[in-house]
């Protein structure tokens, strides 16, 4: 009896089963499926790790313990969602978890030191892009994530709500307030953005 | 000029959106040194290649508990033999009373060996049945293997996942308090140890949200001052004795 030859999936099915197949093997503990999902999504984890920190040293830590969190939790992972949007919550919820943590033993350690530091006068471009990253530094956690995910980094209101467990109307809010919060940070700089 | 008596400014909203992407611009990933400090913490595959599942850190509890259920009926069993022979008044007292943490009476006779369907067990002689105490050793040993991996979990700053950290915690609370009831806890070494155990874990099963930084000063004050991860490490592997004072499997 003759088989008929099954149709190829469409990439996006075949993509998806893949990264399936990926998960499973990597639940079951396989080092080359493991690397494989690291490799397909080290870069964005990083660069949401870095936008957050600002810092490499923190970015790297932060990357690393979302990778070993995940890992260790794959049973955890049900594939509702894409294993890419699961990644992303947790990066982002380990780097805000370390940015707090890093915060109390910084307010510990040197208050004066940073004190001095956001201090310090300035005038051309390069100090307005210097005052914009302070005064990022100085929002508010929820209007600094969001204003950063999705000015800087270009994700969506939908992705980041995802991400955050907020509604995407939570999220659009937090950004108004973001950038009202920047632009009365920066008002002494009106000059540069109206010329 | 506040936030609230400002609208949107287009120039200015232009301006950000030229200016944000350059906040903290990544640099290149730097790929294969994160993935070696990565794969260095990840378990290691077992003989069969599957890592232990974590999903079986929550099916322990009903292991444990079963197993001091069992504990407990080989208890009452050989009470009951023991009282069908040697008449029911004393047995009746130790059968109400399963627990065994009375000082032993030295002077009290001990039954003759010779005639040993005439002897009455007492309580402690009861916990020395391998059959009895065997349940009762794996279920103290698999409580305190899980109270250091919870412990351990907790100081390696998982508290973020609070909430989980907590439910874990209500489930080996649950087991300390088993075991606390049975005779196990006559060991005066690993009742102490299961005494502190139990407020440390009151404390964590307490945790919702972020811990604060009281919260995790105080947990943390406890931890140290109890000695409780050395202790839990020296008990857990050669598992808790489960013989009343002055006895031994």
């Amino acid at each position: 009896m003759e088989m008929t030859q099954p149709l190829a999936p469409t990439p996006a099915i075949a993509l998806v089963r893949d990264e399936t197949s990926l998960v499973d093997r990597a639940r079951a503990g396989e080092p080359a499926a493991q690397r494989a999902l690291y490799d397909a999504h080290v870069d964005r984890v990083y660069r949401v790790a870095y936008r957050l920190a600002g810092r490499e040293e923190l970015a790297r830590e932060f990357t690393q313990d979302a990778f070993v969190r995940a890992f260790q939790r794959l049973d955890d992972f049900r594939g509702d969602a894409a294993f890419g949007t699961w990644m992303h919550t947790i990066v982002t919820s380990v780097t805000l978890n370390g940015l707090r943590r890093h915060k109390r033993n910084q307010d510990r350690e040197a208050p004066l030191e940073e004190a001095v530091t956001i201090a310090r006068p300035g005038g051309d471009d390069f100090d307005l892009r210097e005052r914009l990253a302070r005064a990022v530094a100085a929002l508010p956690e929820g209007c600094r994530t969001v204003f950063l995910l999705h000015d800087a980094e270009g994700y969506t209101h939908e992705e980041i709500a995802a991400t955050l467990g907020v509604t995407a109307g939570t999220t659009k809010t937090q950004l108004s307030r973001a950038r009202a919060k920047l632009r009365v940070a920066l008002a002494a700089f009106a000059k540069e953005w109206t010329r | 000029m506040t936030t609230h008596d400002i609208g949107p400014d287009r120039d200015f909203e232009r301006w950000l959106a030229q200016a944000a992407p350059t906040l903290n611009e990544p640099p290149a990933t730097p790929k294969d040194d994160m993935w070696a400090e990565v794969a260095a913490r990840l378990p290691q595959p077992t003989a069969r290649g599957r890592r232990p599942s974590a999903r079986g850190r929550w099916t322990w509890p009903v292991m444990v508990a079963a197993a001091l259920l069992l504990g407990a009926a080989i208890d009452r069993f050989l009470l009951r033999r023991a009282a069908e022979v040697a008449g029911p008044p004393r047995i009746a007292d130790g059968a109400a009373t399963p627990r065994t943490d009375a000082p032993v009476d030295p002077r009290k006779p001990r039954p003759r060996p010779s005639d040993p369907e005439r002897a009455v067990p007492r309580p402690d002689a009861v916990a020395r049945r391998p059959e009895a105490s065997a349940s009762l050793r794996l279920a103290a040993s698999q409580t305190l293997a899980q109270a250091e991996l919870l412990l351990a979990a907790y100081q390696a700053d998982d508290a973020d996942d609070a909430a989980q950290l907590a439910r874990w915690s209500r489930d080996v609370l649950s087991s300390t308090r088993l075991l606390l009831d049975s005779r196990a806890a006559a060991d005066p070494t690993l009742r102490a140890l299961l005494e502190d155990l139990e407020l440390v874990l009151m404390q964590i099963a307490q945790l919702s949200g972020t811990p604060s930084g009281v919260e995790r000063e105080l947990l943390d004050r406890a931890l140290r001052d109890r000695d409780l991860l050395p202790r839990l490490r020296t008990a857990a592997p050669t598992g808790p004795p489960t013989t009343t004072t002055g006895t031994s499997d």
